[in-house]
């Protein structure tokens, strides 16, 4: 690299170090990843799910695999959950981000896998054939000219067999040992080409496996780093000081107290609230920062007045990022002490003038007004009109629907309905609801999926109710969300999960069963003799 | 079960979940989602357009109990559900919703208690 050129390493000044620069060839000069200066432009129609800001980290590491995979070297990407591995790996095979200022080349398909922990061999084989095409005899592939990329995201999800191997890996590590596998019902060596892998994975730990080297070896791997908390303020200020922009008034001096409050808020919280056996949901990562300030976007920007009140919205959004999944009064009390801290320090204001009494309790809600298009999503001040204007919700509801839920309404229970709709108005808003049995969560989520006037799903478990029949309920929704554009609440319980533990077993007594309902004589005395052969061997 | 859900979470797609002809109508449906994006209306494409179709317009709720080693393992095995989720914690109900229950039930029961249903419900708190 050296030879003769004046290029000696880069000189870093705020702290810069070799990593945050690249070498140009052309020129001969090291330039940083990010042009200087360049400021991202935010598409306002964008939803907030769909924004991504460029940082240097994202940038250098989509150089990296944009290198590598048209070298056809096989990558590995490894960071913990909300570093931006899948986004960055799907956008750009997508086509979406860009590497010199060109996309992907378009002879590349991408394949997207996700494992799990109940990933077996046989799927994942299954589901990389059912893409493959006939090359020629015994060899199978992309169409010719073209390159698939097979994207396996938490690769190392899959649980091991007694024998400490993971069966899903094998499959893969035979592709790359062996260039094919068996076709399970000819029983003949397929082998496959022109595909190219490119796997992430969180490190091992809570459910992810170590990865046998034998794996390993075969992949260039890339480490992504946990966000700096720079990245992460840029990130985010690229983000509210776009829509803050849109407000009238000047409420755009909150939006740097609020990004430093709400990294601070959030560092604290993973250093503080670990997870325990009791506390076993105390994980947070950087989707829960990202959801604060994908509520602070929520409101209409005509609705805000004043950085009081935006103030207050996000002291509301903290607490149902946050709050809400603390379990007893010592991490409440714990988290409010934290919030009121960062609004002295940062913002200069104080909670009792900012979000009022102790007692008074914070809603934000867009079903103040029955019927109204657009729905705002605004603060709720009146508690008595919230009430009434829930209980009617309820009495309407239970005049159409086939089951009336017979509640008593009060303020804890509202604010729950609350908190679900809140949930359910953002773009990929699921929620996760914590009690013990009778405590209402599913009335509550019927009430307000009711609220928000979306579509109940939910499965009826029967006897004999099994996968198959779940398959086909899943798809149904899937379907009717996905085509017909109908907003799905989908409401299931852990109390109808009647399938888990191994669904190869439920599959293999499936086929007995098929086999034993098939009752002719023949059948009947083959069935015998293979379960004698297996009593007897 | 929890394995398909974890998948919705994630990335809206359950493999192998649909049939050539669930495909098809996916296709004529979402092709028009292509040419409006302007992208390349290749097989993969259209059902990505499909999976974001699915991601913004289902919500997934689920309950679940968070007692004992079952909901931990879970927790463990499909991390989408802490990941992908806004986490509510139903704490016990407070002496207020008890008391109203009680109340309304009492006086549904038409128990000709008159004025001593207050008394009954606030033994049995």
């Amino acid at each position: 690299m050296a030879n003769g050129s004046n290029c000696c390493l880069p000189t870093g000044n705020n702290g810069e170090d070799v990593y945050s620069f690249r070498f140009d060839p052309d020129s001969g000069k090291w330039k940083p990843w990010m042009k200087a200066g360049e400021v991202f432009e935010i598409d306002s129609k964008l939803s907030f799910s769909e924004i991504v800001v460029p940082t240097n980290d994202s940038v250098r590491n989509t150089y990296l695999m944009d290198l590598l995979l048209m070298n056809k070297k096989h990558v590995l990407m490894v960071g913990e959950t909300g570093t931006g591995k899948t986004v960055n790996i799907n956008q750009y095979l997508l086509g979406q981000s860009t590497v010199d200022d060109r996309p992907i080349n378009e002879n590349c398909l991408p394949i997207n896998i996700t494992f799990s922990a109940q990933t077996s061999a046989n799927m994942t084989q299954d589901m990389l054939d059912n893409k493959m095409e006939k090359r020629r005899k015994g060899i199978y592939g992309p169409s010719a000219g073209k390159q698939y990329i097979v994207y396996v995201d938490d690769l190392n999800m899959p649980k091991r067999e007694t024998y400490g191997a993971q069966p899903p890996i094998e499959i893969l590590r035979q592709w790359f040992d062996q260039a094919g596998w068996y076709d399970r019902k000819e029983l003949n060596i397929r082998k496959i080409i022109d595909i190219t892998m490119i796997c992430s994975m969180g490190p091992p730990g809570g459910g992810r496996q170590e990865i046998t080297a034998r794996f390993l070896r075969h992949f260039n791997i890339i480490g992504y780093t946990e966000l700096s908390d720079g990245s992460k303020s840029l990130i985010f200020q690229t983000i509210l000081a776009n829509f803050l922009s849109r407000i009238d008034g000047d409420v755009e001096d909150v939006c740097k107290p609020m990004v430093k409050s709400t990294i601070e808020l959030f560092n604290s919280i993973v250093a503080e609230l670990l997870p325990t056996p009791a506390k076993s949901h105390y994980t947070f990562n950087l989707r829960d920062l990202a959801k604060v300030f994908q509520g602070c976007l929520m409101i209409d920007p005509k609705k805000v007045n004043g950085s009081d009140s935006y103030v207050r919205l996000w002291v509301h959004e903290c607490k149902r990022v946050f709050a809400d999944r603390l379990t007893n009064k010592g991490d409440l009390d714990w988290f409010e002490v934290k919030v009121k801290g960062l609004m002295k320090d940062n913002f200069q204001m104080e909670w009792g003038e900012v979000v009022g009494s102790e007692s008074e309790r914070l809603i934000y809600g867009d079903y103040m007004v029955p019927g109204a298009d657009p729905k705002y999503y605004e603060q709720v001040t009146d508690m008595a009109k919230l009430k009434s204007t829930i209980e009617e919700y309820l009495m309407d509801h239970n005049a159409e629907s086939k089951q009336p839920m017979p509640l008593v309404m009060f303020m804890d229970a509202i604010e729950h309905v609350s908190k679900i709709a809140r949930v359910l108005r953002q773009p990929l808003g699921n929620c996760l609801l914590l009690g013990v049995g009778g405590s209402g969560r599913q009335s509550m989520t019927k009430l307000a999926n009711y609220v928000s006037q979306f579509t109940l799903f939910q499965v009826e478990i029967s006897k004999g109710y099994g996968l198959t029949e779940w398959r086909e309920d899943l798809k149904n929704c899937l379907l009717n969300a996905g085509l017909k554009k109908k907003p799905t609440t989908f409401l299931f319980s852990d109390t109808q999960i009647v399938v888990e533990v191994s669904e190869r077993s439920e599959r293999a007594l499936r086929k007995t069963r098929v086999r034993a309902t098939a009752t002719t004589k023949t059948n009947l005395l083959n069935y015998f003799c293979s379960i004698a052969a297996l009593v007897f061997r | 079960m929890l394995e398909d859900i974890n998948n919705i979470l994630n990335s809206g797609d359950v493999p192998n979940l649909y049939a050539p002809e669930d495909i098809d109508s996916i296709s004529s449906t979402c092709r028009a989602d292509c040419q409006r994006k302007r992208i390349p209306a290749t097989k993969i494409n259209i059902f990505n357009q499909y999976l974001i179709r699915v991601r913004s317009n289902i919500h997934i709720c689920l309950a679940m109990s968070p007692l004992g080693e079952i909901f931990r393992d879970r927790l463990r095995m499909f991390p989408s559900l802490v990941n992908c989720c806004t986490i509510d914690w139903f704490t016990e109900w407070p002496a207020e919703a008890l008391q109203g229950v009680g109340m309304t039930q009492m006086k549904d029961g038409d128990l000709n208690l008159g004025d001593s249903i207050e008394g009954v419900v606030s033994v049995f708190r």
